[in-house]
């Protein structure tokens, strides 16, 4: 008692600055984290009356023939698409980051668009190349494109530009003494490539694989556009959830959900130890040799795949702009006209999603980067350091649909049963933002989190770990030196955190399809329902809406960044 | 204000691994004292304990014969240099030298003034509004030292600020730190792993190793008794001659003994006591060469000795390898040590 009395008595105003701060970045994820999940959890073991079953809903849940096929469909769907999102990943950062190909700048944007577009967007361009009105169809080519084809081809295209970005971070990490060395040996290019290549990406192509697979194991949006019949887990807790309002068989899908996430991070994180510790700052960076075969090869899949990405944007953009496909090519806008479509509330939904993705993009940055300050630059307040940092990075292993559950069941609930305290229960403060656009702005803070917090924490840790102690030498508080120095250096990092929460906010729908309501209906969620009744063309031209804004939003931030560096 | 600062007892451990074990130092104020010692050694870890960057796990520091162990360190009132300079990049020099003063409610001409006088005095008056990255490793050294003593500090903790800098600018800013330390008189701890750095510029060297100390006295002292075999290996050269040897050639009585290589004399004429060698190898130094030579005495073992010859006499006595010559150890010169 006496010890904690001096405790306090030693603490100065900033020491409690910090504690604040960095308990308030604490109670934030157990709130709207560990909470939610937990709510999930229980659920899972309870019946509709609430009371435990045990793993009664998951044998029921293991009994059903069509649920049991729906996880043999989404292990197939995930794994194809993996191996091919992959492996054209794989050649084409291979290409771009060491061979001799022009313009890499334009086929690495192009490469990137499908990460500004709803997932829907991929599934209705593939309806319109080869669905039964397609242009492919017409022109003969007959494809079963509802059911595993579509979810294939589209998952395929939606994991492209994520798996792409982690290859090529894997593949600038080469050093160029090791194939120096190899050719004053003589060796050939096919062992340089299986002894040198290959080893050295290794960790990447695994996080590259693990990654592609939660992607394409957990999205929503592709399957609900062109899965028809075949039924995939996502689905299949919306149908529950929304459908049937099965909360406790949602759970437990959920849960099912869980896993390949959770495995996935957990071997995300060993691979990103091993591939930091591979390369020092001694490494040489690559020189591109130029070969003509080689490069023309290069240049031509670059040029393929480019192709592919522009045909279906294209489309995607032509049928916006029409009247009615494929009888009637006239052209117009009426599509883009907000106010007609989803019977008025169109523009209410894109005003909300633009807001959405402003202030999650404000609020998340302002706290991931708070976090990621107080966890790096901290001596003190270990326990709850440590603690901050393993929720930070938490939010990767979940899946946007087990977030948009645990949410819809935690905010839902207006009031929680203490375990084995019959006759208490616990008011839930939170039920009140049911309905509302702050529902949705937590759901996406949270499913967005751990990147940001990670960018963060990078640029943090690239800054001279001194700075805080000459502050302290000088008896300048560290808010002081956090405005003055650490905020201007990190202002890059900062910038990328907010576009990437707005990018993601905005096109998102795997975890806000559970949670927007008639009250508060956003662009996404809109496009979801507009398309399953029929009006593919005002959905693909708010996809376009909001694939145009992204890359607005995107272009923007480019010019900034490139602005900064110039002047350095 | 100069203040001293005693250390008294001080343990440190990082997750069982000790840091620090039971140290403690006296300094006097307007002493510039050296911590010298191998990698790891801590070094820094009782520099950042005497800055109150981190707590003893044990023991006491006091400032001016008063217990600061559990002060901040924005109160303690010292300045810092890191090897990495740690200047803030998006600051301008004179900026970087001002950021402590602007939180003092100081006046922005007083600011000014002082400002000002730091930069005449480091001699880099010229380069006030530019950026870090456009100053060299020494001029950004320098500012860093202006911000340190910008807020008028009682102590100075430098940790091994000297040795990310290049060989000439290293020695040009040894004089400057020392003339600027004499001249405000302010006490100053200094951690290097060079011991050329220590031997000019301490008026006390403190040789660490293993978390302990090993030896603290002047550069004279250390250098030319040091007290244990590990301080003698780690400053300046040393022949070190095991028991054995010594007895055989009836060098001295104890457990072990050493002489430093410059102290060896070398000559082609035999001497009383002076030993047989035969000179395996020569390597030039500049202004000394190092001549290995072997001391032969029958079955029990040669003797390898290292000697430092002087570039006046290597001219005049030309030694050829190969060639047999005879050295003369000094009994004076000798030191023994109780420890193996
Ligand atoms: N924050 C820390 N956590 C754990 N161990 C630490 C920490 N800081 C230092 N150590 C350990 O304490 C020992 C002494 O470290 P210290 O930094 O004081 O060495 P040093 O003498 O300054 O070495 P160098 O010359 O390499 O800077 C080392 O073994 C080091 O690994
Ligand atoms: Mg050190």
């Amino acid at each position: 008692m006496e010890k904690l009395k001096q405790k306090i008595m030693r603490c100065t105003k900033e020491d409690i600055v910090r504690a604040i701060a960095i308990y308030a970045v604490v109670a934030f994820l157990l709130v709207f984290l560990v909470c939610p999940l937990c709510t999930l959890f229980v659920k899972a073991f309870q019946n509709k009356d609430g009371a435990f079953v045990g793993f009664a809903q998951f044998i029921k849940y293991f009994q059903s023939k069509s649920l049991i096929q729906s996880i043999s469909h989404t292990f197939f769907v995930a794994i194809m698409s993996t191996i091919i999102s992959v492996t054209l990943a794989f050649f084409f950062s291979y290409a771009l980051s060491r061979k001799n190909v022009p313009c890499k700048g334009f086929f690495q944007y192009i490469g990137m668009i499908p990460i500004f577009a709803p997932t829907m967007l991929l599934g209705i361009a593939l309806i319109y190349l080869f669905g039964n009105k397609g242009i492919f169809t017409a022109l003969g080519l007959k494809v079963a494109l509802y059911g595993k084809v579509g979810i294939i081809i589209a998952e395929s295209i939606y994991c492209f530009p994520v798996a792409t970005t982690i290859l090529m971070v894997a593949f600038s990490a080469a050093d160029n003494r090791l194939y120096e060395a190899a050719d004053t040996m003589g060796t050939s290019t096919l062992r340089k490539m299986l002894t040198i290549t290959i080893p050295n990406v290794k960790y990447g192509l695994i996080s590259a694989l693990f990654v592609a697979f939660t992607y394409s194991f957990t999205d929503f949006g592709a399957p609900s556009v062109v899965g028809g019949n075949y039924n995939v887990l996502a689905t299949d807790v919306y149908k529950q959830v929304v459908g049937q309002q099965n909360f406790n068989m949602g759970a437990v899908v959920g849960i099912i959900l869980l896993f390949p996430a959770v495995l996935s991070f957990v071997v995300d994180r060993i691979t990103n130890q091993k591939q930091s510790a591979a390369i020092n700052s001694k490494s040489v960076p690559y020189q591109i040799k130029p070969d003509k075969k080689s490069d023309a090869l290069a240049t031509a899949f670059c040029i393929c795949i480019t192709l592919v990405m522009v045909i279906f944007f294209a489309v995607a953009l032509f049928a916006s702009l029409i009247k009615l496909w494929p009888y009637n090519l006239t052209f117009t806008i009426s599509n883009y006209d907000l106010t007609k479509i989803a019977s008025g509330s169109g523009f209410t939904a894109f005003k909300n999603s633009i807001l959405i993705s402003l202030i999650t993009a404000v609020l998340g940055t302002i706290v991931t980067f708070v976090g990621a300050y107080m966890i790096e630059k901290n001596q003190k307040f270990k326990t709850s350091r440590r603690i901050a940092y393993f929720l930070s990075i938490t939010p990767l292993a979940i899946p946007g649909t087990v977030i948009g559950l645990s949410f819809i069941m935690f905010f839902n609930a207006s009031q929680f049963n203490i375990p084995f305290m019959d006759g208490y229960a616990l008011q839930n403060p939170f039920h009140g933002m049911y309905g509302t656009i702050w529902i949705l702005i937590l759901a996406n803070m949270i499913h967005f989190y751990s990147v940001p917090f990670s960018t963060a924490t990078t640029s943090l840790k690239r800054l001279d770990k001194e700075f805080e102690t000459v502050s302290e030498s000088l008896a300048v508080p560290f808010y002081r030196t956090l405005g003055k120095v650490t905020l201007p250096l990190c202002l890059p990092a900062i910038c990328e955190m907010w576009v990437y929460f707005f990018v993601n906010s905005l096109v998102t729908v795997s975890a806000v399809v559970f949670l927007a309501s008639p009250t508060a209906p956003i662009a996404s969620v809109i496009i979801v329902s507009m398309e399953g009744a029929g009006q593919t063309a005002p959905a693909v031209a708010m996809c376009m809406l909001l694939l145009f804004i992204n890359l607005f939003v995107r272009l923007v931030y480019e010019a900034i960044r490139g602005r900064s560096n110039k002047k350095k | 204000m100069s203040v001293n600062l005693r250390i008294s007892n001080v343990s440190k451990v990082f997750e069982k691994n000790i840091a620090l074990n039971n140290v403690s130092l006296d300094i006097q104020a307007g002493e510039f004292v050296c911590l010298l010692g191998p990698s790891g050694c801590g070094k820094s870890t009782l520099l950042r304990l005497i800055a109150g960057l981190d707590k003893p796990n044990e023991g006491s520091i006091y400032i001016n014969d008063r217990n600061v162990t559990n002060l901040p360190p924005a109160r303690r009132n010292f300045g810092i240099m890191f090897q990495s300079y740690a200047l803030f990049p998006n600051l301008t020099a004179y900026e970087n030298v001002a950021y402590g003063l602007r939180n003092k409610k100081m006046r922005n001409q007083d600011i000014e003034a002082r400002v000002d006088r730091l930069f005449h005095m480091i001699k880099l008056d010229s380069a006030k509004k530019r950026l870090p990255s456009q100053l060299s490793g020494g001029e950004q050294q320098r500012v860093a030292l202006a911000r340190a003593l910008a807020t008028e500090p009682d102590f100075l903790l430098l940790d091994e600020p000297l040795s990310a800098l290049d060989a000439k600018v290293r020695i040009s800013l040894r004089k400057e730190i020392c003339r600027i330390q004499k001249e405000l008189g302010l006490t100053t701890i200094m951690v290097t792993h060079d011991q050329d750095e220590a031997l000019t510029m301490a008026d006390r060297i403190i040789v660490m190793n293993k978390s302990v100390v090993m030896q603290e006295g002047t550069p004279e002292e250390i250098y030319e008794h040091p007290e244990n075999p590990f301080v003698a290996d780690f400053i300046g050269s040393i022949n070190f001659i095991d028991k054995e040897k010594c007895k055989l050639y009836g060098l001295c009585e104890q457990e072990r003994a050493a002489i430093r290589p410059e102290k060896i004399e070398l000559s082609r004429t035999e001497k009383e006591a002076s030993l047989r060698a035969q000179i395996k190898e020569i390597e030039f130094r500049g202004f000394y060469d190092r001549i290995t030579v072997c001391v032969s005495h029958g079955v029990q073992g040669d003797m390898i000795l290292l000697v430092d010859v002087p570039f006046r006499m290597v001219k005049t006595m030309q030694f050829r390898i190969g060639e047999v010559v005879y050295v003369n150890l000094p009994r004076e010169e000798l030191l023994g040590f109780k420890t193996a």
